[in-house]
């Protein structure tokens, strides 16, 4: 069967630049979003959240005069709807129900504390105006500083501290490797916290069909499988008596694959009133009530020989999670992730550190592409330049030193990842062609020192895990473990497909891209290959799209479900062709025997089910389902380095990119135009983290940064022209070789331009260490630096 | 984010617009583009209660020309300046600071009228009408009343408006052939507000700086005038300072003390000597070009 498949050339499978379907509705405001939804009837809802950050829920009062059923509060939804626990089998872990309605306390500005139900969403909101909510206000925590303080107040009352999650190790022998090392730095690196800012927030629809019992739920998720189980269970509903359909979701990026009380909300409010009901998320609950990213702290000691040569690395890590844990991620993700991460691509086998999950009165954390790493990437590649300096080797060479080489694959890292495959000194040696290195180092040491501008180069390395198995998420602790993925590919008496996957695209282009596997596998056109994906009722179990699982997980189920199918039609074929099925291949929506006869797909499919008496010793149906699961279920590692070069302006801080390139490996690349717009994407919001996002609070613990007037989002304007260079290195464990490439861009950027930036302004003695790198920051390091310079005998901060 | 319930009323020209107001009383809002107030009553920290829309005001979006000056009409939108759609009696400086003014589509809407009116000293109009000597035409049904820039704006969105009165103008005189100018904005993010803005007008005759104006945005509540730039030009010439100088004559007009200040405060008082001096320089380059 093999030979059928790779026997010609596809012009439409894996490789070819196959111009994205999705595009053409998007293109033309033709796209179908859960705010799009029209049903007869349909009312809207409006929150009520809280406006404090900390305390105690005294009461809500509902104006007598409001129709009944269209004001909720905990009180009236908590016989219909349980509030979900995040658990996870870490042994420090502690847990705290996420309220669906707030009862007793607030615990973030944004926390949903009761329901309005209108017509209209203005009139909802007025009604929402209306409710009076009396809180007794708590004093707020918003730093590890005041989280850890031993007087802290409590944000969960029957914690003995505000401490979600401690975790620690020691492997190998780092004692021994400090006694003998030349060179120890310690640094501290602060990556402050993000929103998640997708250009569709979040939206929730819900209609009770009383007639057959049936709850249909529309929510903007890439994860509908995983909402419908956990829905049905908060409510205690069977699950067959629910749906869940995702429609064009507009982005995710990791803030819409958490189970959110407004799910589950709205979805039991709707069995008890005689109407459909639709919330559409504000910008303003976008920014202080989605899941939440970055804000870590990390402390980093790196010993070294006087070559430059890793001996040992210490960590210590603070991630400031926010009020609650979400499901199915938990609290202690970003650190758990954050710790396996710090050895980066690196050579290194002794290593300790110890990382702290702790309660803050501000929106849980989620997911963020690139989840943690981003945090990890900044700390240990600073760092890793900051030892170049001291020992007199360039950035470029002190990793190429470092790195684990191609020879040593598969290697298992300190923190007992399986780096799979690639050549990451190569990626580096790229690297620095790409933006012509030396080029810009000549332009450096021809700047005037008198000039008021500096340039700088900055490289950043990484490898990641993607598409990992159970026995990885169950070694997180994770309370599911996610590792397989389904697929079901019909053909219809058209000749037409009908794939139905368990993932959902928030822009990732799958209508396009899974539509290639089939198209490899049966040489048709992707436009005759239809998707289903996004509807709980149309599609087998999956887990859905997040960790840059997708092409890994429902590529290989779709190859499974497609060569099953692929053999049934081929055995068909021989009956109809009279032909050794061995014998025959697929070309161009044909079947092909040896002597030049041939079938059309769609006459063989319409014989087959119309009059299946004519194909004798073939079982019914034209349709397969498989389920897949990677061989190797520590994933498969994508890798890259990126290389910036940035000026700066010292009378302001202001920093310009002049340069950007990325060098990297996801494997064999199925769309090379969708690849390098996901590469594109990523160092568009890495450069966010990296120079403009930060959600700013008060010291009262009131957000500022509520909308794009103080929240700044890069723009086209910022994004310099990205040179992408891709080094395809199949992966020994996947089909077709294909490695995950949805967040591995945006994990770079902030290391790489921090390292720029610091680069530049090495001459004064400068550095940055904590994004975003605004030019008051900048500036300032530059005010201290050149301070201490002016008068030695004044210590710079 | 939807707006509090508010009943609407179009006027067709100045005239019916102020009778409007007059008759509406003191709960009523004039809507010019909406590009500032629209996103404030979304949030509902404005809740009028009637808006008079000026948008079918025709005779607000004519402009009149003299000798001496240009009148444009309040509803002249930022696009149209920007396009040269109207005439700009200060050598091209109009049409260069309406040019970045937020987004195009903003611009598309957005109004002189509604951004002197709604008087944020981050805005454009504001501190170049300020530096161009111009002044605003008003109008209630009393009659109509001309007030200077320099004593329209009393601090953050409040003016001379009164609640019956509308701004139908703004009259600006021309510039002489022979005066220069240099406009600065600072900002983080092309087309967001400044976080500093400079104005530097003045004429050049052969190598000395006659008649200079300084003006300054985005560093009080109302554009300031920096007289101490003004002098430092007119006795030393139109050569840029260096920064450190232009600002211990910013931190003096603004009474500020360095010492006092955070690493907050210095930044944004380096970024205005930073943006004033960039303006200087840029007076002397649109003298050279």
């Amino acid at each position: 069967m093999t030979d059928a498949i790779t026997k010609r050339p596809r012009a439409q499978g894996i490789g070819a630049r196959v111009l994205r379907r999705e595009d053409a509705r998007h293109l033309h405001g033709e796209g179908s979003f859960v705010e799009d939804l029209r049903l007869p009837g349909l009312r809207h809802v409006a929150f009520v959240r809280s406006q404090i950050p900390h305390g105690r829920l005294e009461r809500v009062v509902v104006p007598p005069e409001a129709e009944p059923g269209c004001v909720w509060t905990e009180a009236e939804l908590a016989p219909w709807a349980t509030p979900l626990t995040a658990t996870s089998t870490l042994p420090s872990y502690r847990t705290a129900p996420l309220p669906n309605l707030a009862v007793g306390k607030v615990r973030y500005v944004g926390e949903p504390i009761a329901v309005a139900i209108a017509d209209s969403r203005a009139e909802a909101e007025d009604l929402a105006e209306s409710l009076e909510v009396d809180i007794e206000p708590l004093p707020a925590i918003v730093d590890v500083a005041g989280a850890l303080d031993p007087n802290a107040t409590l944000l969960h009352e029957d914690w003995p501290d505000n401490v979600f999650a401690r975790t620690e190790g020691d492997l190998g022998d780092v004692d021994a490797a400090i006694a003998r090392a030349d060179v120890s730095l310690t640094r501290r690196y602060t990556m402050n916290r993000q929103a998640v800012v997708p250009l569709e927030t979040r939206a929730v629809a819900a209609h009770y069909d009383r007639s057959r019992g049936q709850l249909t739920l529309w929510t903007s998720t890439q994860t509908p499988h995983m909402i419908h189980d956990m829905v049905a269970e908060q409510l205690g509903i069977d699950g067959s008596r629910l749906r869940v359909i995702a429609p064009d979701v507009g982005g995710g990026f990791g803030a819409k694959c958490s189970v959110y009380p407004e799910e589950i909300t709205l979805a039991a409010i709707a069995m008890h009133v005689p109407f459909p009901i639709v919330w559409v998320e504000d910008r303003w609950e976008a920014q202080v009530a989605m899941t939440q990213a970055r804000d870590t702290v990390y402390e980093i000691t790196a010993h070294a020989d006087s070559d430059g040569r890793l001996l040992a690395i210490e960590a210590e890590i603070a991630v400031n999670a926010g009020a609650y844990s979400v499901h199915p991620w938990t609290a202690a993700m970003d650190a758990g992730m954050g710790a396996a991460m710090v050895p980066g691509p690196y050579d290194v086998q002794n290593y300790r550190f110890r990382t702290v999950s702790y309660a803050s009165n501000k929106a849980p954390l989620g997911p963020y592409r690139g989840v943690a790493r981003p945090g990890a990437c900044l700390a240990i590649e600073r760092t890793m330049d900051d030892l170049a300096r001291e020992v007199g080797i360039e950035p470029a060479e002190i990793r190429i030193r470092n790195m684990v080489g191609p020879a040593q694959m598969p290697y298992t890292s300190v923190a007992r990842k399986v780096y799979d495959s690639g050549d990451y000194p190569e990626a580096v040696r790229r690297a620095t062609s790409l933006i012509d290195h030396d080029r810009w180092r000549l332009e450096q040491k021809l700047l005037d020192p008198a000039s008021r501008r500096r340039i700088g180069i900055g490289y950043a390395s990484f490898t990641e895990q993607t598409a990992h198995g159970c026995l990885e998420w169950a070694s997180r602790g994770l309370a599911i473990t996610i590792g397989k993925e389904g697929a079901r590919l019909l053909l219809d008496a058209s000749g037409s497909f009908t794939l139905s996957v368990g993932v959902k695209s928030q822009g990732q282009g799958h209508e396009t891209s899974l539509a290639q596997v089939v198209s490899e596998v049966f040489d048709v056109d992707v436009s005759r290959v239809t998707l289903n994906a996004g509807d709980t009722s149309l599609t087998p179990r999956g887990d859905g799209t997040f960790a840059s699982r997708s092409m890994v997980m429902a590529g290989g189920a779709t190859f499974g479900a497609a060569s099953a199918l692929a053999d049934k039609v081929l055995r068909i074929a021989g009956v109809l062709l009279q032909e050794d099925p061995d014998r025959l291949f697929f070309h161009q929506g044909e079947v092909h025997g040896p002597g030049g006869t041939s079938v059309t797909l769609a006459h063989l499919a319409r014989e087959f089910l119309f009059t299946p008496d004519h194909v004798p010793g073939v079982d019914g149906g034209l349709e397969e389902t498989f389920f897949y699961e990677p061989t190797q279920q520590t994933g498969t590692y994508t890798y890259a380095t990126h290389a910036a070069v940035v000026e700066v302006e010292l009378d302001t801080g202001q920093v310009r990119i002049l340069d950007y390139g990325v060098v990297e490996d996801c494997g064999t690349v199925v769309n090379p135009l969708i690849v390098d717009g996901q590469i594109i994407g990523g160092v568009a919001q890495g450069i966010g983290t990296a120079l403009l996002e930060e959600l700013v609070y008060d010291e009262d613990g009131q957000p500022k940064s509520t909308s794009f007037l103080d929240y700044l989002l890069p723009g086209a304007a910022e994004i310099p022209e990205i040179k992408i260079d891709h080094m395809a290195t199949p992966s020994p464990f996947t089909t077709f070789g294909v490695k995950g490439a949805g967040e591995s861009s945006a994990i770079a950027p902030p290391a790489a331009l921090a390292n720029a930036v610091s680069d530049a302004l090495a001459d004064i003695g400068a550095t940055v260490n904590e994004t975003p790198m605004t030019p008051r920051r900048v500036w300032e390091q530059i005010q201290a630096a050149e301070a201490a310079d002016a008068s030695p005998s004044e210590v710079a901060s | 984010m939807k707006p509090a319930a508010f009943s609407y009323h179009r006027a067709t020209s100045a005239d019916s617009a102020v009778a409007l107001l007059a008759e509406l009383g003191e709960d009523a809002k004039v809507i010019a583009g909406g590009q500032s107030l629209l996103p404030i009553m979304n949030m509902r920290l404005a809740e009028p209660a009637h808006l008079v829309d000026l948008a079918g005001a025709d005779d607000l979006r004519d402009w009149q020309e003299s000798d001496g000056d240009v009148t444009l009409g309040a509803m002249s939108t930022h696009g149209m300046i920007e396009d040269g759609l109207v005439p700009d009696p200060c050598n091209g400086l109009l049409q260069h600071a309406a040019s970045g003014i937020g987004y195009r589509a903003i611009r598309n809407r957005g109004t002189i009228g509604g951004s002197l009116s709604h008087a944020d000293s981050s805005a454009e109009w504001p501190t170049v009408l300020s530096a161009c000597d111009a002044a605003a035409v008003i109008r209630s049904v009393a009659g109509t009343r001309e007030v200077p820039l320099s004593d329209f704006f009393f601090g953050f969105f409040s003016t001379a408006l009164q609640l019956d009165e509308v701004l139908v103008a703004v009259r600006i005189p021309r510039f002489a052939p022979d005066r220069v100018w240099g406009f600065v904005k600072t900002n983080r993010k092309l087309g967001e507000f400044a976080e500093s803005l400079a104005v530097v007008t003045y004429r050049r005759v052969e190598d000395a700086v006659v008649s200079p104006r300084v003006w300054l945005g985005a560093a009080r509540d109302v554009p300031v005038r920096l007289a101490g730039v003004e002098a430092l030009l007119s006795d030393d010439g139109p050569d840029a300072p260096p920064v450190q100088a232009v600002r211990d004559v910013i931190l003096t007009e603004l009474e500020q003390d360095w010492d006092a200040m955070d690493p907050g405060e210095r930044h944004m008082a380096q970024l205005h000597a930073v943006t004033v001096r960039n303006a200087i320089k840029h007076a002397q380059e649109v003298h050279h070009g």
